[in-house]
């Protein structure tokens, strides 16, 4: 029974603590070239918005980047991010993808 | 990084390069000609343009190749005076249906700057009312005739501030017995971001101003009514130059703007005996659709 009862015990803190090992959300910073109205930002925001996953947009014009935050569980390839910015009507500089760890709210 | 980065909208009076940004959207503005001036047979006129066009523009790809549709809603009133009194013209409606292309052949971008020139080709459709006997071909509507355009425009648009020029050549034909003269258009603007200072993240609002000289080269025209037997219409054509100050303002920083310009000749040569300008005025939007 102590057995039984340990395997119990553990099984309930494995359910109460999993959360706590956390989740991986990506943000992707692309470097956009040619980027010179806020009109032209309009269009690049609607592309990258587009893409699958994309959850929200932020455009740095003074910085000559854009942000793209990921969805939870979601993935988007650099070849996408660079493809969006093009169809866009600029020119794609690096794409930099991390993954920010979450926790338990 | 952090140096205040490119962003100021397109001018108002003259061709952009950057074919991104107010593509798939609508633009309108009220126009104001007024024009004074000795006239053939000792008269003296005043005219009185109020234009209203509507562009359509659409990016096939962005940046890269635009299409659009113009097309101006007209009212035109002149008064002729003379020793007999005054006698009232006027004539409105729809004018001509333009259609253009926009392709740019030349890139260059860079971090916080951008170089582009585009190749222009487009087709005038004789769509307005036009041949109205009663009155001078200068206050029809439309042309009465197929226009074809061929032009070149160029923009370097660098931190803050932007220079932006363009060549339109039209091509006229003859219809209704009358053939408008062939005309250049050639600008020159200069774009500077007024507010903010630095532009930091989209979408923020912005006013931008501009100087522009815009000039318009017409040759003369030929009248092919039965009365003149294909003659050249002497007092017509000639060539003006505007100097045209104006000011942009993005309320929201996204989707929509208002904008304004006056334009003042500064050099006004016709042949003969025309109208001259007193002043043009424009007031518009430009509002992207989707």
């Amino acid at each position: 029974m102590s057995k039984q009862r340990a395997v119990f015990v553990l099984l309930i803190l494995a359910t109460l603590l999993s959360p706590l090992a956390g989740w991986a959300n990506e943000k992707i910073t692309v470097e956009v070239s040619g980027l010179s109205c806020p009109f032209c930002a309009f269009g690049l925001e609607k592309k990258l918005k587009q893409l699958p996953g994309a959850e929200k947009v932020t455009i740095k014009i003074n910085e000559g980047k854009a942000e793209i935050d990921v969805a939870e569980g979601k993935k988007i390839a650099k070849d996408q991010v660079e493809q969006a910015v093009k169809e866009a009507g600029f020119t794609p500089g690096s794409v930099r993808i991390q993954e920010e760890k979450g926790g338990a709210p | 990084m952090g140096d205040p980065v490119l962003a100021q909208g397109p001018p108002i009076n003259t061709e952009t390069a950057l074919l991104v940004g107010f593509t798939n959207a609508f633009r309108t503005f009220n126009q104001e000609v007024d024009r004074s001036g000795d006239l053939p047979g000792g008269m003296r006129g005043d005219l009185h343009v109020h234009a209203v066009p509507m562009i359509f523009p659409y990016a096939i790809t962005q940046g890269k190749l635009v299409i659009a549709g113009v097309i101006p809603y007209l009212d035109k009133k002149l008064d002729l005076h003379g020793p007999a009194g005054t006698t009232r013209l006027e004539e409105n409606g729809f004018g001509d249906l333009r259609l253009l292309a926009e392709y740019a052949y030349y890139i260059k971008d860079e971090k916080e700057k951008t170089t582009r020139a585009i190749a222009i080709g487009g087709i005038d459709l004789p769509t307005g009312s036009h041949g109205d006997p009663s009155l001078p071909p200068g206050l029809w509507n439309g042309s009465g005739a197929t226009s074809y355009l061929v032009g070149t425009a160029f923009s370097y648009i660098p931190p803050r501030w932007g220079f932006y020029t363009d060549l339109i050549y039209r091509i006229t034909t003859e219809g209704s017995g009358f053939e408008f003269g062939d005309t250049l258009r050639y600008d020159l603007a200069f774009g500077y971001r007024l507010w903010p200072a630095v532009y930091e993240t989209f979408p923020s609002p912005q006013v931008n101003v501009y100087l522009e000289l815009n000039g318009l080269w017409e040759q003369r025209s030929r009248d092919f009514r039965p009365s003149a037997n294909g003659n050249k219409v002497s007092d017509s054509g000639g060539n003006t130059i505007f100097f045209s100050p104006g000011i942009q303002y993005v309320p929201t920083g996204r989707a929509f703007l208002m904008e304004t310009s006056v334009q003042i000749p500064v050099v006004e040569n016709l042949n003969g005996n025309q109208l001259k300008t007193d002043y043009q005025f424009n007031a518009g939007l430009r509002w992207l659709i989707f």
